[in-house]
């Protein structure tokens, strides 16, 4: 069955809009092209999506080679906020950028939530 | 340890991982995925960050290889990696004419941030309809002959092959070093 | 050696390009795959001199200007055939008749008009086809004014003209790309309003989606006039890394790590170290 990108962008949006200081979601594939978004108007989805992918496989590379085994997720901490990277099954990456006011703790029920509903399409 | 940086950067498909790989005394780290775009039409895997292989070649001296992505959407990465570099090559599939403009593009990015010496390696030059060197050269934009980097071809499947364009283009930086 | 390909892959006006920057001269055959092409001519014959176009014709039968001649009444078909046989070999026919006063100047630039402009700016229409570029046929002589066009002088024409851009969509510089102009001064070929325009922002630092904003038109249409600009040989398309977003503005943006940053120069005899381990596995 055909990947319903209407049903992924429902998810994203719903998340960035119901979640406390989630500012941008995005779904790419692993080579970097997006499957569906939300993300702040000053964003290029393209570009999201390629450095997505080049930071996933990146830390996953290094997650190998320096035995961590599977990467769970990837986190970028800024001073302005933060970058999550999670791995969405074997076709998808799933990104998830918040502001610094956000509580990590939540934010990661928050993304394992989101998480299930997007592999549920995905399949 | 004094190092050497080299990128090999170049349009989808040119032959940029295999020639790393057939270099590489250790397992190259690369970060290849399933190609999802266009891509998809010359080969299953494409390469998302970049490769990277090494080759030491004294206890204080080793040569390190960085392959970018092809790419466009990727050049960020193209920017991480030519910061660094001592010098790069540019590889083209001399049969494939519809990725001049984006080798074009490529060289156009590298030149505007990097003024390190760089040469050309054609690869895929025995394939049907594959174009000269000089004919390359015009369709990359060098036109005239004495303003134009040395050309090579390059078969990325034989180490012996990339040896020696690592040889051409450590070479060409030699006399950049001279200047 | 002769060059040949698929116009979907290697467009029409990127040969052009090749061709005029190369100065080659030869005969380009094109033969179209689909779409109508010219008149439903499914070959088409370009011949360069030095990069320029000095003639065009649908067939290889040398008739071509002649029966153009013929049709406007201007010479009847034996006339032309007859007094042109007067003619030094290698002359183009055109100067040919025109030093006999058979033709004026006026009515050779129509021609030319007719025979180049026309004929191959409508090439640019093509949806796919075939083309074949031999540097060794001989140019021919029956078939020319004596005048010619920059290559790029007619893709400009002809892509001015171009309704359908699908063809060329990939082609196209990208809308985050900046253009670089790389001529000196300004240019030569007559550009029209928007071409200045855009030519107006070739520093290397506007991005064409700015262009567009600036000047309050599509990105696609400036897309196509810098693939225009870029095709004619007068700008270059750089990328541009996009400067990094900040989302909070009141706050200084964080200095990324990635200041240009020189590779420290390498000692030649470690250049030498590595040219004789390498011829080792050569």
């Amino acid at each position: 069955m055909a990947i319903s990108t209407e049903k992924l962008s429902g998810i994203l949006q719903n998340f960035v809009t119901s979640t406390n200081d989630v500012q941008g979601a995005a779904v790419v594939t692993p080579d970097g092209l997006p499957l569906a978004t939300s993300l702040p108007g000053a964003m290029d989805e393209e570009r999201v999506s390629a450095m997505s992918a080049a930071m996933l496989s990146l830390g996953e590379r290094i997650g190998n080679e320096l035995a961590r085994g599977t990467i769970d997720r990837i986190y970028v901490e800024g001073n302005q906020g933060y970058g999550v990277l999670t791995s969405c099954g074997e076709d998808a990456v799933f990104l998830v950028l918040a502001n610094q006011s956000a509580k990590q703790g939540l934010l990661m029920l928050e993304i394992k939530r989101a998480l299930t509903e997007l592999k549920l399409v995905l399949m | 340890m004094e190092i050497m940086r080299l990128v090999v950067t170049g349009p989808v498909g040119a032959g940029k991982s295999t020639f790393i790989r057939s270099v590489s005394e250790i397992e190259v780290v690369d970060t290849d995925r399933r190609a999802t775009d266009e891509t998809l039409m010359l080969k299953k895997r494409t390469t998302v960050a970049f490769d990277f292989g090494r080759l030491q070649f004294g206890p204080e001296m080793a040569l390190h290889l960085y392959g970018t992505p092809g790419q466009s959407r990727f050049d960020f990465m193209w920017d991480i990696l030519i910061r660094k570099a001592h010098a790069y090559i540019l590889l083209v599939a001399a049969h494939r004419p519809h990725e001049f403009r984006s080798a074009r593009r490529i060289l156009g990015f590298m030149k505007q941030r990097s003024q390190i010496p760089m040469i050309i390696g054609l690869t895929h030059t025995d394939c049907p309809g594959a174009w000269d060197a000089e004919n390359i050269a015009i369709a990359l934009g060098y036109l005239d002959a004495n303003r134009c980097p040395p050309i090579i071809t390059v078969n990325p499947n034989q180490s012996a092959s990339v040896a020696e364009a690592v040889i051409a283009l450590v070479q060409h930086s030699m006399q950049g070093c001279l200047v | 050696m002769a060059i040949t390909g698929y116009l979907a892959e290697f467009s029409l006006a990127e040969m052009f390009q090749f061709l005029e920057q190369g100065c080659k001269t030869g005969l380009l055959n094109i033969c179209a795959l689909t779409g109508s092409g010219v008149e439903g001519q499914k070959n088409h014959y370009i011949w360069f001199n030095q990069g320029r176009i000095v003639a065009a014709a649908s067939s290889l039968n040398q008739q071509g200007l002649v029966t153009m001649i013929g049709q406007r009444g201007w010479l009847g078909d034996r006339a032309a055939s007859r007094l042109s046989q007067t003619c030094t070999i290698g002359t183009p026919m055109g100067l040919c008749l025109k030093a006999q006063g058979a033709l004026t100047a006026e009515q050779l630039k129509l021609l030319f008009y007719s025979q180049v402009m026309r004929q191959v700016c409508a090439l640019f229409e093509l949806g796919d086809g075939w083309f074949q570029f031999d540097p060794k046929v001989p140019l021919p002589a029956a078939e020319m004014t004596g005048l010619s066009a920059p290559a790029t002088e007619v893709t400009l024409a002809g892509l001015r003209a171009l309704k359908d851009w699908s063809a060329l969509a990939d082609k196209l510089p990208d809308s985050t790309s900046a253009l670089i102009s790389i001529i000196d001064g300004k240019p030569q070929l007559r550009l029209n309003q928007v071409e200045w325009q855009v030519w107006e922002f070739t520093s290397g630092s506007v991005s064409l989606s700015a262009i567009a904003n600036q000047l309050r038109l599509p990105v696609e249409k400036i897309q196509q006039v810098a693939f225009r600009l870029v095709v004619s040989a007068l700008a270059e398309e750089i990328p541009l890394i996009a400067e990094p977003i900040s989302l909070t503005p009141e706050t200084e943006p964080a200095e990324l790590s990635v200041a240009p940053t020189e590779a420290s120069a390498v000692s030649q005899s470690f250049l030498q170290n590595l040219v004789g381990f390498l011829r080792g596995k050569v």
